[in-house]
């Protein structure tokens, strides 16, 4: 019995096995499955997707020796979609990845009917041009204002339809070249290349230039050269295409979109188009969602709206720079010296969070308030630049006779020990009472009681316990290598004792 | 570094203000002549050393050579050039350094921090226990040995 089709399904703990097997055993496969009922097979396929791979290979290999051709592909099309739902029912289905055949069911933003209000508008107000009659009312009544909102939430809307595409372009290309994606971040630069490149299989045929960076493009094109992916079917690769065209079209209207709120930005908000520009202002407010989202953001989350991930892929982060988004194009962060730039944009985040708050209530209309933040931010960097004053050297103190303040502790009691009197030196001076020295060379009683030899047993002392310690840490960190070849004589405390 | 330009006083009245406004620092006063070697010596230690004690001492230079100084060149019967004199709050303050004159010092010091060394111990000391002669033989050989006769100051 199976369930009424629904689209909820993913291909993605399945996509492994496919490689197995060739695309016309892959289809009899599907029909088998669909066939098969769900809980022999599948029963087996526990948590983990290595698991499920390899029942299902194994499966599936064991099938392929009781493969019998058949010729009605187009038939099997139902049953194909069928069948995979059904995997997709019984395996958890991830609800963000939604795969379809079908883009028109991924995509729906471009079929509503606010979309096409609200570029038609944009259009419109484009070609007429900036309109500021209506500076001194208030700001919600204006119906460009509300445009403007408008504006904003769609331009979330569409980004959010992009990563949408770009999932199921990734789906469908993943066949074709599936290290591609971990290579080509940005959806809509992945968009483009996918669309360059087609079902081509030799890569130097293909020309990336001006798409990516050159250094990403040799390393797409290395390794294109030795992908494990194969050619797309011809009608995948229509809806691949199409898939691209569609996501490129619209990232094109959020570009137009954007753009009529930059004009716009000065009447919006002033405050901030002083600070920071009205191209970054225009895109600060768009990735935030509106003037009002901006403007309850703290500066820390300013700072880093539109900030990239780093990119990877082997190449050293040595240029990566620290966390700081769209403000990085900034006229003032970009006058910065480098060494400055870290506190440079905390103080920028800072100061056009508050510009933008002023702008939320519309508390400052003609931007005075912005102008003069940008002027205090300009004197902060100016006076950071500034080299410390030049130290003069203290003239000596008055002379004075007081005793000196001595420390005491068990710190101070250790250095002591360093250049207190060892034993030695302290036998070394005094001499027995009617005994005369034995020596000339005034050694007292350090060699007396016929010991016959200079060395005194004594508990160990600290200071030469220390060295020791020292010693060793030095000559045994550094070569470890050549571990069994140090001398031990040169560690006997013995030794140490007579280097008073 | 901070050498500061030692002032030159050329004016009795000038002279009289140093000695006289000067409390609580020992006062240096060279007598001598721009033009000697002697004393251009002693002038750049003098100068080079009056930033780092300028907590406890001025220094100032006198010019010989102009007819108000006379009166005081006469006074403390100055014949050989560079002379210093040494004041506390006033007090003239006598030296012993192992010539028979101990009103002042005479001829340059060997390095800047004997010199520094005179100042301090002669200054302070009388600062502090009133003693106002000090016995100091710093050219004989190289150390400084202080001893003090105890003469309270009048």
């Amino acid at each position: 019995m199976r369930g009424p089709p629904h689209r909820l399904l993913h291909r993605r703990r399945v996509a492994g096995v496919r490689l197995f097997a060739s695309s016309r055993a892959r289809r009899q496969i599907r029909i088998k499955r669909a066939g098969r009922s769900k809980f022999g097979v599948l029963a087996a396929a526990e948590k983990t997707s290595a698991k499920i791979m390899a029942s299902l290979a194994d499966s599936f290999l064991a099938d392929l020796d009781e493969l019998s051709d058949n010729e009605a592909y187009p038939e099997e099309e139902n049953a194909e979609a069928v069948g995979v739902e059904e995997i997709g029912d019984d395996e958890m289905p991830y609800p963000e990845s939604l795969n379809y055949d079908d883009l028109d069911s991924v995509s729906k933003l471009q079929k509503t009917q606010r979309y096409s209000d609200i570029m038609q508008k944009v259009e419109d107000a484009l070609q007429k041009g900036t309109d500021f009659s209506n500076q001194g009312s208030i700001l919600e009544e204006d119906p460009e204002y509300q445009l403007i909102v408008d504006c904003n939430a769609l331009s979330v809307d569409i980004e959010n339809e992009i990563i949408i595409i770009h999932n199921f372009i990734r789906d469908k290309y993943r066949l074709k070249f599936p290290e591609l994606e971990s290579l080509v971040h940005r959806p809509i630069d992945y968009a483009r290349v996918v669309k360059k490149i087609g079902n081509e299989m030799d890569l130097t045929l293909v020309d990336l230039e001006g798409l990516l960076p050159s250094a990403i493009i040799m390393v797409i094109s290395v390794t294109a050269s030795t992908t494990s992916g194969k050619l797309l079917s011809e009608e995948n690769l229509v809806k691949t295409i199409e898939a691209c065209d569609r996501a490129l079209t619209l990232d094109a209207a959020k570009k137009k979109v954007l753009e009529f709120v930059e004009s716009r930005m000065g009447y919006i908000a002033p405050n901030l188009s002083a600070i920071v520009g009205s191209t970054v202002a225009s895109k600060l407010m768009g990735t935030a969602g509106g003037l009002g989202a901006l403007a309850k953001m703290p500066a820390c989350n300013v700072q880093l709206l539109g900030a990239k991930r780093k990119n990877l892929a082997g190449f050293s982060t040595a240029t990566s720079q620290f966390r700081v988004g769209y403000l990085e194009q900034t006229d003032v962060f970009q006058s910065t010296p480098p060494a400055l730039r870290t506190l440079a944009c905390r103080l920028i985040a800072a100061k056009s969070t508050l510009a933008a708050r002023i702008d939320s209530i519309r508390g400052d209309p003609t931007g005075k308030a912005g102008r003069s933040l940008l002027e205090e931010i300009r004197k902060k960097i100016e006076k950071w630049k500034e080299p410390p004053p030049a130290k003069l050297p203290k003239p000596l103190p008055v002379p004075d006779f007081e005793p000196k303040k001595k420390r005491g502790g068990c710190r101070l009691r250790k250095m002591k020990e360093r250049y207190a009197q060892t034993d030695m030196m302290k036998l070394a001076n005094r001499m027995q009472f009617g005994v005369p020295e034995e020596s000339s060379l005034g050694y007292g009683m350090l060699g007396q009681a016929g010991s016959g030899k200079l060395c005194v047993s004594t508990a160990p002392s600290k200071l030469a316990a220390k060295v020791a310690k020292k010693f060793k840490e030095k000559s045994y960190g550094s070569s470890g290598a050549t571990f069994g070849l140090t001398s031990s004589l040169a560690f006997t405390p013995v030794q140490v004792y007579i280097s008073f | 570094m901070g050498s500061m330009l030692l002032p030159t006083l050329r004016r009795k009245r000038e002279v009289d203000a140093a000695i006289r406004d000067t409390l609580d620092k020992v006062l240096v006063l060279r007598f001598g002549r721009a033009a000697d070697a002697a004393c251009l010596h002693l002038d750049d230690i003098l100068a080079k050393s009056s930033w780092d004690i300028s907590k406890f001492t001025t220094v100032a230079l006198v010019d010989m050579d102009s007819e108000e100084m006379q009166v005081y060149v006469d006074y403390f019967d100055i014949t050989l050039v560079p002379a210093t004199i040494f004041f506390f709050n006033a007090h003239h303050m006598k030296m012993d350094s192992g010539t028979p004159d101990h009103t002042k010092w005479i001829g340059s010091f060997s390095s800047k921090q004997d010199f520094i060394d005179v100042v301090e111990v002669s200054g302070l000391i009388v600062l502090y226990f009133s003693i106002s002669l000090t016995h100091t033989s710093l050219l004989c050989d190289k150390q400084p040995h202080f001893s003090l006769s105890t003469r309270p100051i009048l």
